[in-house]
């Protein structure tokens, strides 16, 4: 079975500065990884590089054994929710049907069919109430759960995500939690940037831990230690693992 | 004749309506005024190099301004060194002054006059006739407002769902495998033809208030897009309505008429909307 | 051939203390991020003008710049008000109220001409300014200004450092953000009305803008930023004005301002990959 994601020698640049330097990593399917690491990292770098929106400067990374275009169809990405609009003028199920467009191509309109999926998944996040409700008016965690939904609609196998965690309360945290994990149990794959190591434990199987190099990456019990905290933060960190 | 100028007022409102909504979600409304002003050297430059004067000519040097205006503002906005705004105010006052100059230079005695560029010639419009044959069909520019009104409508109508995508996603777009660069241009290219052709019926800024304020009226009572646009298009026909009744009742440009009713009409939402706030929620984020 | 006569030497003087006023003013308002507040306030000034024009029924100086003021008063009001109540984004407020408070004026200017008072096209004086005009009294004005502006920043320098970097940490401290605000902004309003007579709209907003954004490709120190977008602009009217003396026909402000615009574009390729990235 292809491996979800392969990156080989990833070195993305942005003038001069590197941001990601010779990455290497074989990542599995079935497995729900956390990318952790400092500010400046490189975690949303890679995410982005990863859905082909930024070219690196050498090296590849290979989505399902694939390295073109059609590959990202089997990909979910979920952005940071300050990168999003929030006053534009739409409702919670015009998102969430976005995420059927691939599927649909040019010029065809979202039916029926597409509607009930939508439906669907808002179900999931427990958001179906809030269908016709216009985005502006939700809160934080709201808004996270309707980019959930919108993944979900697009029924893909690796999902991409950029700090989900952020700003959310905690009933809705364990929802997120609870859906990827169920995802996971389907086969699917999750790499998820999460800023808050406390939760590791909890959360994730896999870690990456990541400074501009990859530190380490690879299952929680033999990559979460003290030591490659250190190298990766600096000698700051102290955790009780 | 006052049912043609009226008839092409409306017309003119509803093609300028359909890149406005698009522009006020984009967060790009001063686009429209930097297009408007940076077709002036491609539609000199046209008139330089055949004097005839015909609509289409100086439609595709229009054309070819406004693109270049995109592609530079594009490109100083990719250095980043530049926010969207400083290279908005960069381009544009740069092509506008070249118009400018190259008038002054090689086309002083025509009838290229500036004062024409900024206020349109809406009155005279129904003179300039379109004859097919030797009938008349009517003013050229109510034709030329409802084939642009046409175009936008359509075109808006097929590609709804892949606009809407990449103006709210473009990431996502992307991954989805429409191209939003390709819909961005083309949504320029959209703005840029009605803008000349709107030019000149009405002049340089009210383009821009016919593009901006009944879209951004819209936008106050809205909460989707398609909503947007019909409410936008009631507001820009009663802003017509409006206009054309201050026109003639106090004998003044009609053009700025019209731009003055939209305000108008804002301004009535608006107190509404205000009415309406809820001072506890702050709507700033 | 360039001739030195006494009425270059005038618009020479003239233009170079207004550019350099521009540059100044326009670097507090790039850091603030409202290059083109400039723009809006120029174009929303035109009706005031034009009902000055009728009411005082003439092209009485005086009287125009004090219908401007009015006018962009408003005009700042009404971006104000429609900032704090909407979810408009901040070029939407400027295109509403540059194009309504503009068509608005173009319905006051053909009602001034109905009343067939005897002065030569109001709206193109607007747009392009009437650099040939410019007299002594429009010297004294432009020198005024200039030393006022230069008085106050000195003198508040500080405040307007903190305030225009960071505000949120300069209410913490304790300075009123908002009287900070409305000073810079109303120095914004003073330069523009003062300009507006002798440049036109279009020119007015580029020296706000380029001379700024030139200035600050080539430092990242606050003093010398602002002093450099001060320096540019007034050599951009300088070297401006040079040209379009030089040749027949040439229009000064369009040539004033495709000078400043064209060094800011060389500034952008001279100093590619030095500095800092905006996001």
């Amino acid at each position: 079975m292809n491996a979800a994601l392969v990156i080989q020698e990833l070195t993305v640049a942005y003038q001069k500065k590197p941001v990601l330097w010779h990455v290497n990593a074989v990542i599995p399917q079935g497995i729900m990884m956390a990318v952790v690491g400092p500010n400046g990292a490189g975690k949303s770098t890679l995410l982005k590089t990863a859905i082909q929106l930024i070219k690196p400067m050498s090296g590849c990374i290979e989505l399902f054994g694939q390295n073109h275009a059609s590959a990202l169809q089997r990909v979910a990405y979920v952005p940071q929710r300050l990168s999003i609009d929030w006053t534009f003028p739409i409702t919670v199920l015009e998102v969430v049907l976005m995420g059927t467009y691939a599927s649909l191509g040019w010029f065809v309109r979202p039916g029926h069919k597409e509607r009930k999926r939508a439906l669907d998944a808002l179900q999931a996040v427990e958001m179906d109430t809030y269908a016709d409700t216009s985005i502006s008016q939700l809160s934080g965690g709201q808004q996270q759960r309707i980019f959930i939904a919108r993944a979900l609609v697009q029924q893909a196998d690796l999902y991409l995500m950029d700090e989900p965690f952020v700003g959310i309360d905690a009933p809705t945290e364990l929802l997120i939690v609870s859906i990827m994990q169920s995802l996971r149990d389907q086969g699917k794959t999750m790499i998820i940037v999460h800023h808050d190591l406390q939760s590791i434990d909890t959360h994730f199987e896999w870690i990456m831990l990541l400074n501009v190099q990859c530190i380490a990456y690879g299952q929680r019990d033999r990559v979460f230690t003290q030591e490659n905290l250190a190298k990766t933060y600096g000698k700051h960190v102290a955790m009780r693992i | 004749m006052y049912a043609e100028l009226i008839a092409i007022m409306l017309m003119t409102t509803i093609a300028c309506v359909v890149p406005g909504v698009f522009l006020v979600i984009r967060g790009m409304a001063l686009m429209s005024d930097a297009l408007s002003h940076a077709l002036l050297p491609g539609i000199v430059i046209m008139f330089l190099l055949n004097r005839q004067c015909t609509s289409f000519t100086l439609i595709i040097g229009a054309l070819c301004a406004g693109l270049a205006t995109v592609v530079l503002t594009e490109a100083i906005m990719h250095t980043r060194q530049f926010k969207k705004d400083t290279a908005i105010g960069l381009v544009f006052p740069l092509f506008f002054s070249i118009g400018v100059i190259l008038i002054s230079l090689y086309a002083r005695t025509i009838h290229l006059d500036m004062d024409m560029v900024i206020l349109g010639h809406l009155v005279f419009a129904p003179f300039k006739r379109f004859i097919v044959y030797g009938n008349d069909w009517g003013p050229q520019a109510l034709w030329m407002m409802s084939a642009v009104a046409c175009i936008n409508g359509i075109g808006t109508y097929i590609v709804y769902k892949e606009l809407l995508l990449a103006s709210f996603d473009d990431t996502l777009a992307y991954t989805s495998g429409f191209r939003p660069r390709t819909l961005h241009y083309c949504l320029m290219i959209m703005t840029s033809i009605t803008c000349v052709c709107a030019f000149d019926v009405v002049g340089a800024l009210v383009v821009v208030a016919l593009m901006l304020v009944p879209a951004a009226t819209a936008y106050l009572c809205s909460s989707n897009v398609v909503a947007m646009m019909w409410h936008a298009l009631f507001f820009g026909v009663s802003a017509v309505w409006g206009g054309c009744l201050l026109a003639y009742t106090m004998d003044v440009s009609a053009a700025g008429s019209l731009a003055t009713a939209s305000g108008a009409v804002f301004m009535v939402v608006f107190m509404i909307h205000y009415v309406h706030l809820d001072r506890r929620h702050d709507v700033r984020h | 051939m360039l001739c030195f006569d006494y009425t270059l030497c005038i618009v020479i003087v003239c233009m170079l203390f207004l550019g350099c006023t521009a540059g100044l003013i326009g670097a507090f308002a790039f850091l603030r991020e409202q290059s083109l507040l400039g723009d809006a306030l120029a174009h929303a000034c035109l009706p005031g003008t034009a009902i000055a024009f009728i009411l005082a029924s003439g092209a009485d100086r005086f009287w125009l710049m004090f219908g401007a003021w009015c006018s962009g008063l408003c005009a700042l009001v009404s971006i104000n008000l429609l900032r704090r109540t909407t979810v408009f984004k901040m070029d939407t407020i400027l295109g509403i109220i540059l194009s309504v408070f503009f068509g608005f004026g173009l319905v006051c200017i053909t009602m001034a001409q109905q009343y067939a008072l005897p002065q030569q096209s109001l709206l193109t004086t607007i747009i392009f300014g009437n650099a040939a005009t410019i007299c002594m009294y429009d010297c004294y004005i432009v020198l005024i200004t200039t030393c006022m502006l230069a008085l106050h920043v000195a003198l508040w320098w500080k405040e307007l450092k903190l305030t225009t970097f960071d505000h949120v940490y300069a209410r913490t401290q304790g300075y009123s953000v908002g009287c900070y605000d409305a000073f810079i902004t109303l120095l914004l309003m003073a330069t523009i009305i003062i300009g507006l007579r002798i440049v036109g709209v279009i020119l007015m907003s580029t020296l706000l803008i380029a001379p700024a954004a030139a200035s600050r490709l080539w430092t990242s120190r606050f003093s010398t930023f602002i002093g450099c977008s001060a320096l540019f602009g007034a050599c951009a009217s300088v070297i401006g004005i040079m040209i379009s003396a030089a040749f027949h026909h040439m229009p000064t402000g369009p040539v004033i301002a495709v000078v400043a615009i064209m060094w800011t574009l060389f500034s952008l390729v001279l100093t590619k990959g030095n500095k800092y990235t905006v996001s």
